[in-house]
């Protein structure tokens, strides 16, 4: 597993550095005597791309070790969605709908869907957060995140 | 006399009653984020960086070097208390101080953790300020090619001490150089790899990248299984170590302060070395090593204070050479780069508050520690028992609001988020993020000298090889990035003569 892990790994990063050897190039490389805009990143990716295909030989040269480990506990994947959705939901609308009102909804899923609580601590401790944030980064620090529709 | 003058100068400087406020918020902020599980000096000095924005840049440098300090401090009472690391130069501190808290001895674990640290604090400042100016002087002869050439020895080391491959490190290594080219080239303005994202074009924010690899990417690994943590339930008494304990602690305390320091200055090493190199020394030179990892002292005094040293001694190429040696060294550099501040050789000369100042609050910022916190180590349990179920919620929404305030733009969360699965994805296939966050500070850096030396030498490489300091530092370079080979081939040899 570790070896095909490895090997896709490898994989991806000599994709990643042809591409930016080839937009690097498209910057102009300049020469030794006056390096242009693409000469430093081409010259890195270049160096990337041998990395990843010394990554690619020791993968594929390596035997697979035995899986020893006992068994594993079950990831919940599905939290990493809900939160990296969440996260981006967040950011998104935070200037159309608010901090406060946004802070709110954001706590209220996070507590109710990823480690779930009862309703009522999902409520008050979104609703508590939301407020005391709002006192701490918008009121004493004045950070400035914009109110919102909603005025506040 | 001149060093001492300096000194006090400094002093004049931290003891303002607006920097003290400042460096007593750093420190009170700084360990309370540190307290938090997972949540290391990067992550919190990123997290809080924006809030310094709107302070003066010596007061905000003030204030981040006492959250470093803070959530150095902050790490270690996780460890003790309950038994997972706050931060990764703590981990040595559970083996130990867990197990004296187990023994009804958490007060004086707390107490030899908080008097080590300032002890080495205080030991090390010194070492900095006979250090750093001499360096800084030393520098001054440095050209663009011995500076090019010093910062590929320093991405060497860092490399070669990276905890899973080397490859792999230097994978990420290029891939935060090519990060750091993005946006407008400094020599001659065309856009590079911005695809006309109007946010790319003043570069990936380093803040932004350090919320997302060390903020999100935490929560999002713990969210994936069911985060235990079990708080040390009986009462905290005596914090003052006994006479015993001052006994035995002494030394560990003497050599974890030396020890950490001149490691933390290698760049690479960080603040996690020193504590295990620390932890095995006094294993080696004490009466009784079999009873280590049962409730010894010196198994606490010794790496705690390794890792304070190390954090001053991690300052020192930063501010004399502006070279950071680690993710957060490498944000302070960040930081005073936004308050218009070059750390190097000339800061010292140019802007002398900055550097006495910071050097004077570093040791107010520890005597700071040591007085406030032992009474608020019942504050800190209590921060402690708060559920990790309702923690991860709030760490996410600091790293939101962090990220959206450094310049009121919702490009940055979305920066964050992008580098927070990209974190999550590194520690999934063992990627270190330490190499990405050094290659992205330094890579325009060490393009500019690159090309600068290029410039002057007419295109001629051998400036590189002809200059006595450049060539050294690349020779020591390349001897650490090909030692694992040699002794590949060593060890290959050894095998087939035993076999024969």
């Amino acid at each position: 597993m570790k070896r095909r892990v490895a090997f896709y790994c490898g994989l991806f990063w000599l994709f990643f550095s042809l591409i930016t050897c080839f937009e690097a190039y498209r910057l102009k490389l300049g020469d030794i005597h006056q390096p242009g805009p693409g000469f430093f990143p081409f010259w890195t990716g270049l160096f990337m791309g041998v990395f990843s295909l010394l990554v690619l030989y020791q993968a594929i040269r390596e035997r697979e070790k035995e899986d020893k480990g006992g068994k594993e506990e079950p990831k919940r994947w599905w939290n990493i969605v809900i939160i990296l959705i969440a996260l981006t939901a967040y950011v998104i609308s935070l200037e159309k709908i608010g901090f406060l009102f946004n802070t709110f909804l954001f706590m209220g899923l996070m507590l109710k869907v990823v480690y779930p609580q009862s309703w009522r601590t999902t409520i008050l401790g979104a609703l508590i957060t939301a407020i005391v944030a709002n006192l701490v980064f918008n009121v004493l620090l004045k950070a400035q995140i914009p109110p919102g529709i909603l005025g506040f | 006399m001149e060093t001492l003058q300096n000194l006090l100068f400094g002093f004049t400087i931290a003891m303002q009653p607006i920097n003290l406020l400042y460096c007593f918020c750093g420190v009170l902020v700084g360990t309370l984020i540190g307290v938090l599980p997972g949540i290391g000096p990067p992550a919190a000095i990123s997290l809080l960086l924006p809030i310094t924005f709107h302070v003066p840049p010596v007061s905000s440098v003030i204030m981040l070097a006492g959250i470093m300090y803070g959530a150095m401090y902050g790490g270690s009472t996780t460890s003790i208390l309950v038994n997972i690391p706050g931060e990764a130069a703590s981990v040595v501190t559970c083996l130990d101080g867990y197990q004296m808290a187990r023994q009804g001895r958490a007060g004086p674990a707390l107490g030899i953790a908080a008097f080590g640290s300032f002890i080495a604090g205080t030991i090390s400042i010194f070492l900095l300020i006979l250090l750093a100016p001499t360096l800084a002087h030393f520098a001054l002869r440095f050209g663009p090619p011995e500076y090019f050439s010093l910062m590929v020895l320093g991405l060497s080391i860092l490399v070669y001490l990276a905890k899973g491959s080397i490859l792999n490190a230097l994978i990420m290594v290029c891939f935060g150089l090519i990060l750091g080219s993005i946006g407008l080239d400094q020599m001659t303005g065309v856009p590079r790899f911005v695809y006309k994202i109007t946010v790319l074009m003043d570069g990936v924010g380093l803040v932004q990248v350090v919320i997302g690899l060390f903020g999100i990417s935490e929560v999002l690994v713990n969210a994936e299984t069911i985060f235990r943590q079990e708080v040390f339930k009986a009462k905290i008494r005596g914090l003052l170590p006994s006479r015993e304990d001052w006994k035995r602690s002494i030394g560990p305390i003497g050599r974890g302060s030396i020890l950490g320091f001149f490691m933390g200055i290698v760049p690479g090493i960080s603040v996690v070395i020193p504590t295990f190199v620390s932890y095995a020394l006094e294993k080696k030179l004490s009466k009784y090593p079999e009873k280590f990892g049962t409730g010894m002292i010196e198994g606490v005094a010794g790496p705690e204070s390794a890792n304070n040293a190390a954090s001053a001694g991690a300052l020192v190429p930063m501010l004399s050479l502006g070279i950071p040696t680690g993710a957060a060294t490498a944000l302070l550099l960040g930081a005073l780069m936004i308050f218009g501040l070059r750390p190097g050789p000339l800061l010292i000369k140019e802007s002398p508050e900055v550097f006495w100042g910071v050097v004077a609050s570093l040791y107010v910022g520890n005597l700071m520690l040591l007085i406030l916190n032992l009474p608020l180590i019942s504050l800190w349990v209590k921060v402690l028992r708060v559920p990790y179920s309702f923690l991860f919620a709030l760490i996410l929404l600091f790293c939101l609001i962090g990220s959206y305030t450094i310049n009121n733009n919702v490009d940055d969360g979305i920066i964050m988020i992008v580098f927070g699965l990209i974190g999550y994805l590194m520690r999934k296939f063992d990627y270190e993020a330490a190499p990405l966050v050094l290659g992205l500070v330094l890579g325009p850096m060490m393009e500019n000298a690159l090309r600068r030396s290029l410039l002057i030498s007419e295109g001629n490489l051998g400036v590189f090889f002809l200059r006595p300091l450049s060539v050294v530092f690349l020779i020591v370079a390349l001897f650490i990035l090909f030692s694992p080979l040699f002794l590949l081939k060593r060890r290959l040899r050894e095998e087939l003569r035993s076999r024969e």
